[in-house]
């Protein structure tokens, strides 16, 4: 499904975030990508994202090179992929129902649809009471099941988390890594970057692990490993 | 387009809702642009009345010789007024400018006496002739010189006396438009630099909100629409403050105005003007928030 070959990417002052990555994520799959900061995960997942472009080498989605991808394809493209940042990034002059109902506005789902889906998924992570609910109302915890619910209300094929647990208590951490693997048994693709040597061990699905840009280790039913 | 659209609206109604505070600051600064530019069209209509005040003090007299007959003068006028970039000839009898002679100096015993002495009415009769711009005299001027059966009949012309003043007269005039005119461009660019800067510090707030919604995939104008109606509804308030201040200095100040200009009747220009000063605020205020809040955002729109 996602597909990386020989992709480099080199930081306007020489820094070199990924060097030579060859890597293949199928359909459905559950990926973890460790190391340490600096390591090179978040420039994965931004140029899986089209956020950024490689130097070197080409990205493949369902076989379609990214670079092929004209720039106002790109929102079309993006629309495939549900992101969960460790910063959460709700929109906060929206309440809960309309960031979440955002993501399918901006795949002019109906207002009809929006009506039915967003309650929903609101249930799904135990929100619903909280529709009305900014922000800047809701705790972290709460923040990031948002965040999690904006990322699946449009049926995404791959969901993108970068560190989504690194600023929560363990109780909701724990829910969001729960709500990544049922996404994930729903049929979605994740693709997680986290430090939590737990979490990764507790999983026991593919990890991947970065170092100075390189993929020094790609473990099924892998562990954390420095 | 149409469910984009309406959400776009909906979003930005909301934001303004929201942010209302933010908003309303914004909306003061566009204001006090608007304001600039109204005041600048006031000053061109003050320039303008000026300008024809002046231009009405001036023009050339052809005085006749006593014995000319009316009718030769009345073809001359004819004649005169046919000449290309003339905008009046008046034609004054000897009769009525001795009446007027008479009237302007009825309370002066020694001019009263005077004319008695004389016992005959020794003034000319004559042409006042106004033209549309001052090269125009030139035209008329050749046209009285070249014409010698002319020169006969009259017996003495203004012009020449008055050339050097009138030019530099009008000369000056120009150039304080001209200078009015750069000043103004000087003054509407730094106010539109200081609401623009005032809108981008408003937007940089919400910079990393642009940007998670592109990552959303929602399209540059469905992540920036809500701001640019917030920028017009801004513009909209901005404008309708800008013309109740602007109706209000109109009003309040149109004597004092008066009274210095010579008879320059603000208020009555803002009247006369009321549909025109409406669409320069309303379009002027709306266009500058919509514009001031899509360059605002669009550098965050890149990614």
């Amino acid at each position: 499904m996602i597909q990386f070959k020989n992709v480099t990417k080199i930081f306007p002052r020489g820094v070199v975030a990924l060097k030579d990555v060859d890597l293949t994520i199928n359909k459905g799959e559950f990926v973890i990508l460790v190391g340490k900061s600096g390591a090179g995960k978040t420039t994965l997942l931004k140029l899986i994202n089209k956020e950024l472009e490689p130097t070197q080498g080409k990205i493949f989605f369902e076989d379609v090179c990214l670079c092929d991808i004209a720039p106002v394809q790109t929102q079309t493209y993006r629309q495939k992929i549900g992101n969960i940042f460790q910063d959460v990034r709700l929109i906060s002059t929206r309440n809960v129902y309309e960031n979440i109902s955002f993501a399918m506005e901006v795949m002019n789902a109906s207002d009809s649809d929006i009506c039915r889906d967003v309650p929903t998924i609101l249930d799904l992570v135990g929100l619903r009471q909280k529709m009305q609910c900014f922000p800047t109302e809701l705790s972290g915890g709460e923040k990031q099941k948002v965040a999690i619910a904006r990322a699946m209300i449009h049926r995404p094929g791959v969901i993108l988390a970068d560190e989504p647990t690194g600023n929560l208590d363990v109780y909701n951490a724990r829910d969001v890594i729960d709500s990544l693997v049922k996404l994930n048994d729903m049929g979605a693709t994740v693709v997680l970057a986290t430090h939590n040597e737990k979490t990764v061990n507790l999983l026991k699905k593919r990890v991947i692990t970065l170092e100075n840009g390189h993929i020094i280790r790609d473990q099924e039913k892998g562990k954390f490993l420095l | 387009m149409l469910l984009t659209f309406k959400r776009i609206f909906s979003a930005g109604l909301k934001n303004f809702k929201r942010q209302f505070n933010l908003n309303i600051a914004t909306a003061f600064i566009l204001s006090i642009t608007i304001i600039v530019l109204t005041f600048i069209f006031f000053v061109d209509g003050l320039n303008k009345y000026l300008f024809s005040v002046l231009q009405q003090k001036i023009g050339i007299t052809v005085y006749y010789n006593l014995e000319t007959p009316t009718e030769q003068i009345l073809a001359m006028k004819d004649e005169l007024s046919k000449l290309k970039g003339i905008e009046g000839v008046d034609y004054t009898s000897k009769e009525e400018a001795y009446r007027k002679f008479s009237e302007k100096y009825a309370n002066d015993p020694t001019v009263s006496k005077s004319v008695e002495l004389v016992g005959e009415n020794i003034l000319p009769a004559s042409l006042h002739i106004k033209a549309k711009t001052v090269g125009d005299y030139e035209a008329v001027m050749s046209f009285l010189v070249e014409n010698e059966s002319y020169q006969e009949i009259v017996n003495d012309v203004s012009y020449p006396r008055t050339e050097e003043v009138m030019k530099r007269i009008f000369n000056l005039a120009d150039s304080i438009k001209k200078i009015g005119y750069s000043l103004s461009a000087l003054l509407i660019f730094i106010v539109m630099l200081i609401t623009f800067t005032a809108v981008r510090l408003a937007i940089h707030a919400s910079r990393e909100e642009l940007s998670v919604m592109r990552i959303m995939g929602a399209s540059k104008i469905f992540a920036s629409g809500p701001y640019i109606v917030q920028g017009m509804i801004g513009g909209f308030l901005a404008a309708i403050f800008a013309f109740v201040l602007s109706l209000a200095f109109a009003f309040f100040s149109a004597a004092s105005i008066s009274s210095i200009t010579g008879g320059f009747d603000l208020f009555a220009f803002f009247l006369s003007d009321i549909f025109g000063i409406v669409v320069l605020q309303l379009l002027g205020g709306m266009a500058l928030g919509a514009a001031a809040n899509a360059l605002a955002t669009k550098r965050y729109l890149e990614v």
